[in-house]
C-alpha cells in the first residue's frame, strides 16, 4: 500500500481556509466581495467578538437558485470564471471558488439564500465542513451569511488569533476598504450592536461623501482630486490625495485599488511616497485614495489566495503614471510654497562664531563678507566652490564614518576607504554626560537644527529637536506621576470625528490614553469627545496629536509592556510639543535647554531613541582633517 | 433628557450633571428640554444662563441666594471667544444700594455668591450661529484665599463710594477685578440710593460684576493651554 493518499475535502477545505481565511477580517472581505459580485446594492456586516464570535453578511443582491447554493459551498465552484483563459480577463472580485467552503470548513456556518423570483429561500448549515441538509427558509431577496465560531475546529489557528479588540480594526479596515472602493453601493457595519460604519449609497459619480463618511470629516475635507491626463493613457490613474497638512506616521492612509481591488502593491506606494517627498517630513505618510484602472491582462491578480497582492507586467509604467499623476495634482497646489519654503540662497557662508549678543545661527546667509573669528576650517571653505553643503553622514551609523563635509573635495577622493574616529553619539556610557551640558560653551545654531557647543578640548552638536523631545518626555513622565495636577479640562472639549478603524482603537484604548491624561468620551458613532489632556501640553494642537497615538497604540503589539506601552504615548505626546528644527533660539534659550538637559538627568526611552548628541575631541577632528 | 431635573443632591451629582452637558450644543440641549431656541441672544439675554440652569436643576435664578440653595452653589456661565477668552464680565449680584453701606465683606452678597461657583463655559465666537455653540467643562471653584483678598479690597473702594453717596464717582473704572455698572434692561429703570446729604435719591440700579481679566484668568489657570489650545 502507498504512502501518499489524497485527502479528504473536508481536510483540504481547512488547508486551504489557512491561506483564504487568515482572520475574521479576511473572511469578512471574502463575503463582501461575493455580494459586490452579486450586484448587490446594500451590504450589512454584523459582527461580534470581533468576528471570533459571530459575522453576519447580508446583501441585496442576486441570490442564488437551491442548486447553486448546494454547489457553492463545493471547493472550486465558482461562477465567475470558465477556463484559465478568462483568468487573464478576470474582472469580479472572486474567482477561485474557494471562499466559501474555506469558511465553512471553520466555523458553523449557515447561508441563506433568495433570488427575487423565488417565493422560498435555501438555507444550508454546515458545522466544520459537514453540511447538513438543504431546507426551505422564510428570507428576503439576496444573501445572507452567518459565520459563528471561526476557528473553533482548529485550536492552533485560533490560538493565533490576536485579542477582538485587534481582530476588530483588522475587519474594520477591511470593509473600509470596501466602502473606498464602491461608493455606489451602501455599506454598514455593525460592531456588538453598535453602528461603526453607515454609509448609504452615493447618488452620482462623485464619492466625497463617501470620503467623508469613511475617512473621517477633517480628513475628506482635506482631500483633492487627481488631476486627470487630458490624453488618454493605458493606465488610467484617478482619485483623490490629501494636503500635506493632514500626513499620518503609518502608511494605512495609503489606499491603492487596482481595477477596483484594494491591493498592497510597493510599486504603487513607492510612488505615491515620491510625489509627497518634498511635501512631508521624514517619517510622516500622506493620506491617499488612489484608483488604478488598466488592461486586466497586464497584470496578474492570481498571486495569493487573499487577492491583495497584484504583479504589474511593467511595474515601470505603473510607477510613472502615478508620480505624472501625482505631480500634476501635488505641484501646483497652494501648500507647495509654504511647505517647501523660499529657494535657498545662491550662496551661503557658515560662521561658527558671533561675539554679539543677539546670537549666531550657522544657517544664515552672509553674503560674502568674512568674518574675524571663523575657525580655520570655515576660511578656507568659504575660499571654496561650490558653496558649502552641510555635512551628509547617517548620525545613527554605528560602523565605520565616512563623512561627506560637501566642500568640494570629499575624502572619498583621497582615501577610498579611510578609517576615521566615530563621533561619539550620546548615550549614558559617552564623555559627555547628563550634568555636563550647562558646562558646554554655546557657541551658536546650525541648519536650525543642531546647537553647536563646545568644551575644553571637544565640540559637540545637539539636535535641538531631540532635546526638546527629551525634556518633554520627562516633564509629562513626572507630570504623570503626580496625577491629579497633570491633568486638565479642555475649556471645550475636543470633538474628534474619526474613521472606523480609529474609532475601534479609541474604544478599545480608552484606559491607556486616560493613564497619560487623555479622558475620551464617546460622542454617537465614530465621534468621539476629547476632554481632559495633560498639563504639560499646554500650546500643543491636540486632534493631530490623539490621531497619531490611536495610531501609535494600534500598532502596538499586544505583549508591549503596560509601561512601555505609557511611555511611547508621552514619548510621542512629547514629539508634538518640542521645537522643531528650524526654529531660532537665542543663546539665553540655548542655555536654558542645556540646564534643561541636566535637570532632566539621562532620560533615555527604548528603541525609538534617537542620538541627542554627537561630539568630536580635538584629536578626532585633527585626524578628520588630516593634521598629523 | 424631556425636562428639567430635580436640584442635585450634592456637589458630586452637579458636577457629573455638568460634565455630561460638555460638548453638547445649545440646539441639542434646547431640544432636549423642549425650549425654543431664539433667533440671537440681543434680545434674549441670559437665555443661554436660564437653559443651563434648567438643564442642571437650579432653582434661584436672579435672586440673591445661590441657584443652588442646597449645595450653596452659584451657576454661572462663561462666554468665551475662539481663542478661549472671556466675551464679557460676569454679572455676580445687584448692588444693594440702600443698605450696602452697612454690609462688611465677609457678608456681603457678592462675597456669598462667589463663594462656590460651578462655571459653565460657553462658546459665544461671534461667527457661532446659535445653534452649533457648545457647553464647555464645567469648573467647580471657590476663591484662593489672594482672590478673596483681592475681591475684598475691590468691595471696599466701591461699597466707600457708595457709602459716601458719590455715585457720579461710582464708574466701571473703579476696582481690578470687581466693578459696579448700572444694571437693568431699562435704562429708565430707578432705584432708591442715600445720597451724600443723608436723604434717598432715585439713581441707575447697579450690579456688581466680575471682569474679564478676572474670568480670563481663572481659566488660564484651571483650563488645558489657558483655554486657547
Amino acid at each position: 500500500m502507498g504512502s501518499i493518499f489524497r485527502l479528504p475535502d473536508d481536510v483540504a477545505n481547512q488547508i486551504a481556509a489557512g491561506e483564504v481565511v487568515e482572520r475574521p477580517a479576511s473572511a469578512v472581505k471574502e463575503l463582501v466581495e461575493n455580494a459586490l459580485d452579486a450586484r448587490a446594492r446594500r451590504i450589512e456586516v454584523a459582527v461580534e467578538g470581533g468576528g471570533t464570535g459571530l459575522i453576519r453578511v447580508s446583501d441585496d443582491g442576486l441570490g442564488m437558485s437551491r442548486e447553486d447554493a448546494a454547489l457553492c459551498l463545493e471547493r472550486h465552484a465558482t461562477s465567475k470564471i470558465k477556463s484559465a483563459q478568462d483568468l487573464e480577463t478576470v474582472l469580479t472580485m472572486g474567482f477561485r471558488g474557494e471562499a466559501l467552503p474555506s469558511i465553512a470548513s471553520v466555523s458553523r456556518f449557515v447561508l441563506t439564500t433568495r433570488r427575487a423570483d423565488d417565493e422560498v429561500a435555501t438555507r444550508i448549515r454546515v458545522e466544520g465542513g459537514q453540511k447538513g441538509p438543504v431546507e426551505e427558509a422564510g428570507a428576503p431577496p439576496g444573501t445572507t451569511v452567518e459565520v459563528a465560531d471561526l476557528f473553533f475546529n482548529v485550536p492552533a489557528r485560533r490560538k493565533f488569533l490576536k485579542t477582538p479588540s485587534t481582530e476588530m480594526s483588522h475587519l474594520t479596515d477591511a470593509v473600509v476598504r470596501l466602502a473606498l472602493a464602491r461608493p455606489d453601493v451602501g455599506f454598514r457595519l455593525l460592531a456588538e450592536g453598535r453602528s461603526l460604519i453607515d454609509a448609504p449609497p452615493e447618488q452620482g459619480d462623485d464619492p466625497r461623501g463617501r470620503l467623508g463618511r469613511i475617512l473621517g470629516r477633517p480628513v475628506a475635507d482635506r482631500l483633492f482630486p487627481i488631476v486627470q491626463d487630458p490624453e488618454p493613457r493605458r493606465i488610467k490613474v484617478h482619485g483623490f490625495v490629501a494636503a500635506p497638512d493632514v500626513s499620518e506616521r503609518t502608511s494605512r492612509g495609503l489606499y491603492v485599488f487596482v481595477n477596483g481591488r484594494f491591493v498592497r502593491e510597493r510599486t504603487a506606494q513607492h510612488a505615491i511616497q515620491e510625489a509627497y517627498r518634498p511635501l512631508l517630513e521624514k517619517g510622516r505618510y500622506p493620506v491617499v485614495v488612489l484608483f488604478l484602472e488598466l488592461d486586466p491582462r497586464t497584470l496578474d491578480v492570481n498571486v495569493h489566495p487573499q487577492k491583495t497582492e497584484v504583479r504589474f507586467q511593467s511595474s515601470t509604467d505603473v510607477h510613472r503614471a502615478i508620480t505624472a499623476a501625482l505631480g500634476r495634482t501635488l505641484q501646483p497646489a497652494p501648500w507647495l510654497a509654504r511647505h517647501l519654503g523660499p529657494a535657498p540662497a545662491p550662496e551661503r557662508v557658515y560662521r561658527l562664531a558671533d561675539p554679539t549678543p543677539s546670537g549666531l545661527h550657522l544657517d544664515e546667509p552672509r553674503g560674502n563678507s568674512p568674518s574675524s573669528h571663523g575657525p580655520a576650517f570655515v576660511e578656507r571653505a568659504r575660499s571654496l566652490h561650490p558653496p558649502p553643503r552641510p555635512p551628509a553622514f547617517d548620525a545613527k551609523a554605528r560602523g565605520r564614518y565616512v563623512p561627506d563635509l560637501g566642500f568640494g573635495f570629499g575624502l572619498r577622493d583621497r582615501d577610498p576607504n579611510p578609517v576615521l574616529p566615530l563621533p561619539n553619539p550620546g548615550g549614558p556610557e559617552e564623555p559627555t554626560n547628563f550634568g555636563d551640558f550647562s558646562a558646554l560653551e554655546p557657541i551658536g545654531q546650525a541648519l536650525g537644527a543642531y546647537l553647536v557647543c563646545q568644551a575644553p578640548g571637544r565640540l559637540v552638536l545637539i539636535d535641538q529637536q531631540v532635546a526638546h523631545e527629551r525634556i518633554g518626555f520627562a516633564r509629562l513622565k513626572a507630570a504623570q506621576a503626580k496625577e491629579a495636577t497633570a491633568i486638565q479640562p479642555l475649556l471645550v472639549p475636543l470633538t474628534l470625528e474619526l474613521d472606523p478603524t480609529r474609532a475601534r482603537t479609541m474604544e478599545a484604548e480608552r484606559g491607556r490614553l486616560l493613564a497619560v491624561g487623555f479622558e475620551v468620551e464617546p460622542f454617537g458613532g465614530v465621534t468621539w469627545l476629547l476632554k481632559t489632556a495633560p498639563a504639560a501640553l499646554g500650546g500643543v494642537e491636540l486632534a493631530p496629536l490623539l490621531i497619531d497615538l490611536l495610531d501609535e497604540l494600534a500598532a502596538m503589539d499586544a505583549a508591549t509592556p503596560l509601561e512601555e506601552r505609557l511611555d511611547r504615548l508621552l514619548l510621542r505626546s512629547a514629539r508634538h510639543a518640542a521645537i522643531k528644527s528650524g526654529v531660532r533660539l537665542t543663546p539665553e534659550e540655548i542655555r536654558a535647554l542645556l540646564r534643561q538637559l541636566d535637570q532632566i538627568g539621562a532620560p533615555g526611552f527604548g528603541s525609538q531613541e534617537r542620538p541627542l548628541f554627537l561630539e568630536w575631541t580635538a584629536p578626532e577632528l585633527a585626524r578628520l582633517f588630516y593634521k598629523s | 433628557m424631556s425636562s428639567a431635573p430635580l436640584p442635585p443632591k450634592n456637589e458630586a451629582e452637579l458636577l457629573t450633571r455638568a460634565a455630561a452637558l460638555a460638548g453638547h450644543s445649545l440646539k441639542a440641549l434646547a431640544e432636549a428640554l423642549d425650549r425654543r431656541l431664539p433667533e440671537d441672544l440681543a434680545h434674549h439675554k441670559g437665555w443661554v444662563g436660564e437653559l443651563v440652569e434648567q438643564a442642571l436643576g437650579a432653582t434661584a435664578g436672579n435672586r440673591p441666594t445661590p441657584d443652588f440653595p442646597r449645595l450653596g452653589i452659584e451657576l454661572k456661565t462663561l462666554p468665551v471667544d475662539a481663542a478661549g477668552h472671556p466675551t464679557e464680565s460676569t454679572f455676580v449680584t445687584a448692588a444693594p444700594l440702600r443698605i450696602i453701606g452697612e454690609l462688611s465683606w465677609a457678608d456681603s452678597p457678592v462675597r456669598s455668591k462667589l463663594a462656590r461657583v460651578l462655571w459653565i463655559p460657553v462658546e459665544a465666537d461671534p461667527v457661532l450661529p446659535l445653534a452649533v455653540r457648545r457647553l464647555g467643562s464645567p469648573l467647580l471653584w471657590s476663591p484662593s484665599p489672594e482672590e478673596d483678598r483681592g475681591l475684598a479690597v475691590d468691595w471696599e473702594e466701591l461699597t466707600t463710594l457708595v457709602r459716601e453717596g458719590d455715585f457720579s464717582a461710582l464708574t466701571a473704572h473703579h476696582g481690578r477685578w470687581l466693578q459696579v455698572r448700572p444694571k437693568g434692561a431699562d435704562s429708565r429703570a430707578r432705584t432708591q440710593a442715600y445720597g451724600q446729604d443723608g436723604t434717598l435719591e432715585a439713581t441707575a440700579p447697579r450690579g456688581f460684576y466680575l471682569r474679564r481679566s478676572f474670568t480670563a484668568a481663572l481659566v488660564a489657570a484651571h483650563y488645558h493651554g489657558g483655554g486657547g489650545a
